[in-house]
């Protein structure tokens, strides 16, 4: 029975459950893309996964309402709203708000499906392009945040602002349109209170409507970390909106951001260049990458973006859950949060130039290693109060960062919330071992390098299969590494006809000076029930063997005749040689393993 | 019209290609999604959305690449996260031995099941024998057997390396054994 066979029962069982008749999907296809007929194919629902999903980490159920405001914001549905206007906010005639039916089934799942890669976080003054009008800017980013991009529709713009370390977010809301028009937008009339934004009238609100698990309704929480202000002025549409409670932004209070509100200009000073550029961009790569900052979902398409070897943990840690990742030319950021709500959050950065590594103060840095590497690790955060725009250091703030540069890659590990509740094996010692999981392979060395530590000539082959590059060089003689004083180089998949999978397959020539074969640290034992073949290696014979040991359900070593596992070991000139390729059968045969082997010079 | 050229008309605003592109490949589409879903209507409501972020996300497409794996592994991926929601999986002990003799086929197709199993009966029970795995590893039979992806394309569609999708494939028929062992 092969797998043709499978497929045809396979597609004949459906077809008899299912009949292709039956299936016609252009209809509602076309009705789910008629603009504004299901707001779930729009741009604004793409904003309000964005903002979702970044804030995600911290809210406690003020999700909802975070989800719908930049998105409902700038869109023309307000417009009616905006006819009516007396108040600045709709009065909600209860505390509880009922959920609708999608979001009570997503409430109980964990697991629920995360939101697709949302639209791209652009400059803001790529944002004043798509929107159509020159936005009012803070003439700095505040203290505590760091600029994150900003998102446009015709006649709306979102700008936002990361809290530093996760944990919060500042949106500045504009539109020619008008303030959103959701339940979710709504507040008890007892929690809204007039205000002066430069003299002009504004309404200011605190609180959010907090799903709580398990709950059908959403109830109106008075001290929820959310504060949202608005006003209008010149035609425009303003909202203020600040989420999270993490201390570094506890000083933006109602007064603050009033203040805040009142700072805003059409034209930023000339600093606020630095401010308009999403956070994790250096100066000298804004002008051809800001506008290819993006926020994805999906690791393989920021690795696209990156365009660079990224390294990333083995599996997502204990706890966590991927959340995405947002990608420039030359810098990649994952983030993970954790499992339990607000428990913490993680963030790995890698980049080419490190430019943007924030400064600590030195008595908060410690000298440690991953792995090898020298490597630092900073335990606390500035904390910034009114009146303190440098901050102070406060060293029990539960957030480590971790850093290191390796091979010309910088890489940055931001943990809050690390060594405690469900994020306990997180401490440092668990952090620094999840670095050093994620560190580069030791195929770190040139040749040459590896050359003049081995002290013995090593051999290069002049020929390798076309889908194969050379990697690097490993020179492994330490008594807690597995083999003694031999070189292995690697040539590794880079040929996108076999997919971004396989770079860590391909094949890994090693050698070792022996004396006798008592001394062969390659010359492993193969399984009794392994095929070996010889071959002829010019002059040498040699001995070609498929598989590789695996342990068993009970733990006991037996050897499994896998194909894609190729080794190729011959003796020459007092040298043990062996070829071992992973990868595609198809893609590297026996054949080119002789005939990389014989082209070793 | 090729799915290239449909792809190309999108790219321009013309959703003829897409009608195109819904005509080639919902059959396929809805199909693997109910293998996951077992539920005609999610499985139509997850293909549907998936067009359309066809449409939301064309611009990103390489026209290069053949557009079927880039579409089904958005299908399957959904269907997978509407599935772990729908948390419904039939525990394999509510099935027969039939079905039992089925799922281990999937695992050992030389068993000749067609020796033990009328083919009309095979046909009738394998989309049970399929309903019995966890939407995951249903997703891995999907892609393997139904949307006849090679695990060359599997390791590049996942982003993960051939070890890891071999692994996967052989976890996904290892835990359909385990669990008929265990129900039995």
């Amino acid at each position: 029975m092969d797998k043709k066979h499978i497929q045809s029962i396979l597609k004949e069982a459906l077809e008899q459950e299912y009949p292709p008749s039956q299936i016609d999907l252009l209809p509602n296809v076309q009705e789910r893309l008629v603009p504004g007929r299901n707001r779930s194919t729009g741009q604004e629902e793409k904003m309000n996964r964005s903002i979702s999903r970044r804030l995600s980490r911290f809210a406690l159920g003020t999700l909802a309402i975070l989800a719908l405001l930049a998105t409902a914001f700038i869109t023309p549905q307000g417009r009616a709203f905006a006819q009516d206007l007396l108040q600045f906010f709709r009065r909600a005639e209860s505390n509880v708000l009922p959920l609708p039916v999608e979001q009570v089934a997503a409430t109980d799942d964990p697991s629920a499906p995360t939101a697709p890669p949302p639209a791209p976080l652009v400059s803001v003054a790529e944002a004043e392009k798509t929107a159509g009008f020159d936005a009012r800017e803070l003439p700095s980013v505040p203290s505590g945040f760091r600029f994150a991009g900003a998102m446009a529709n015709a006649g709306g713009i979102s700008i936002q602002y990361d809290a530093q370390g996760g944990g919060g977010a500042l949106l500045i809301n504009e539109s020619v349109h008008g303030f959103m028009q959701s339940e979710w937008d709504r507040a008890p009339a007892e929690s809204i209170s007039s205000a002066k934004v430069g003299g002009l009238e504004a309404e200011f609100v605190q609180g959010a409507y907090v799903v709580y698990p398990n709950a059908t309704n959403a109830e109106w929480n008075r001290d929820a970390a959310a504060l949202r202000l608005r006003w209008i002025e010149d035609g425009i549409w303003f909202e203020m909106a600040k989420f999270g409670d993490v201390e570094s932004i506890t000083y933006l209070d109602q007064a603050e951001m009033i203040a805040l509100a009142g700072s805003m200009v059409y034209t930023p000073v000339e600093s606020q260049d630095a401010a308009s550029t999403p956070a994790g961009l250096t100066d000298a790569a804004q002008s051809t990458t800001e506008s290819d900052h993006v926020l994805l979902a999906e690791l393989a398409e920021a690795r696209k973006v990156a365009a660079f070897d990224v390294q990333e943990l083995p599996s997502t840690p204990q706890g966590m859950v991927f959340q995405g990742a947002t990608a420039t030319s030359g810098s990649i950021t994952l983030q993970y949060a954790s499992e339990e709500q607000g428990a913490g959050t993680l963030s790995i950065n890698e980049s080419l130039t490190g430019e943007n590594w924030e400064e600590f103060p030195t008595e908060a840095m410690t000298e440690i290693h991953v792995g090898e590497v020298d490597a630092e690790l900073i335990k606390g955060a500035y904390i910034f109060r009114p009146g303190d725009a440098s901050g102070t250091w406060n060293a029990d703030v539960n957030i480590m960062h971790l850093r290191w540069s390796q091979n010309g890659v910088w890489f940055e590990i931001l943990l809050t919330g690390g060594g405690v509740g469900s994020l306990a094996h997180l401490d440092q010692d668990g952090l620094i071992a999840l670095a050093e999981s994620m560190m580069e392979g030791p195929f770190s060395l040139e040749i040459a390098e590896a050359e003049a530590l081995a002290g013995f000539d090593v051999l290069k082959p002049t020929w390798v299969p076309e889908a194969l590059s050379f990697k690097g060089a490993a020179f492994e003689s330490k008594e807690w590494q597995r083999k003694q004083n031999t070189v292995r180089t690697f040539y590794f998949f880079s040929s996108d006809e076999y997919g971004p999978g396989l770079e860590s397959n391909g094949v890994i020539l090693t050698q070792q000076p022996i004396e006798s074969v008592e001394d062969c640290e390659i010359c492993d034992l193969i399984g009794p029930t392994a095929e070996v073949q010889t071959v002829q290696i010019g002059g040498s014979t040699g001995e070609y063997v498929l598989g590789v040991w695996k342990a068993d359900d009970s733990g006991n070593w037996i050897w499994e005749d896998e194909p894609y596992l190729q080794r190729l070991r011959w003796q020459a000139n007092g040298v043990a040689f062996e070829l071992l390729y992973m990868g595609p059968p198809e893609a590297v045969t026996k054949a080119d393993l002789v005939a990389i082997a014989e082209s070793l010079k | 019209m090729d799915d290239r050229i449909a792809i190309s008309r999108i790219k321009q605003g013309d959703l003829d290609g897409l009608e195109s592109l819904i005509h080639h490949h919902q059959v396929q589409a809805v199909h693997a999604a109910y293998l996951i879903l077992y539920d005609r209507a999610l499985a139509e409501d997850v293909v549907q959305a998936a067009f359309v972020k066809v449409v939301e996300r064309i611009h990103q497409f390489d026209e290069d690449r053949p557009f079927a794996p880039w579409f089904y592994r958005i299908v399957v991926n959904d269907a997978i996260k509407l599935a772990k929601r729908q948390k419904r999986q039939i525990p394999l002990d509510e099935f027969d031995e039939q079905t039992r003799q089925i799922a281990e086929w999937l695992i050992q197709p030389d068993a000749q099941p067609e020796q033990l199993i009328e083919k009309k009966e095979l046909s009738e029970n394998i989309l049970k024998a399929i309903q019995s795995l966890p939407p995951k590893r249903r997703a891995v039979i999907v892609m393997s057997y139904f949307l006849e992806m090679s695990e060359a394309e599997l390791s590049a569609k996942m982003d993960r390396p051939l070890s890891t999708i071999k692994w996967w494939l052989r976890d996904a028929r290892q835990r359909l054994y385990d669990l008929m062992n265990n129900s039995r």
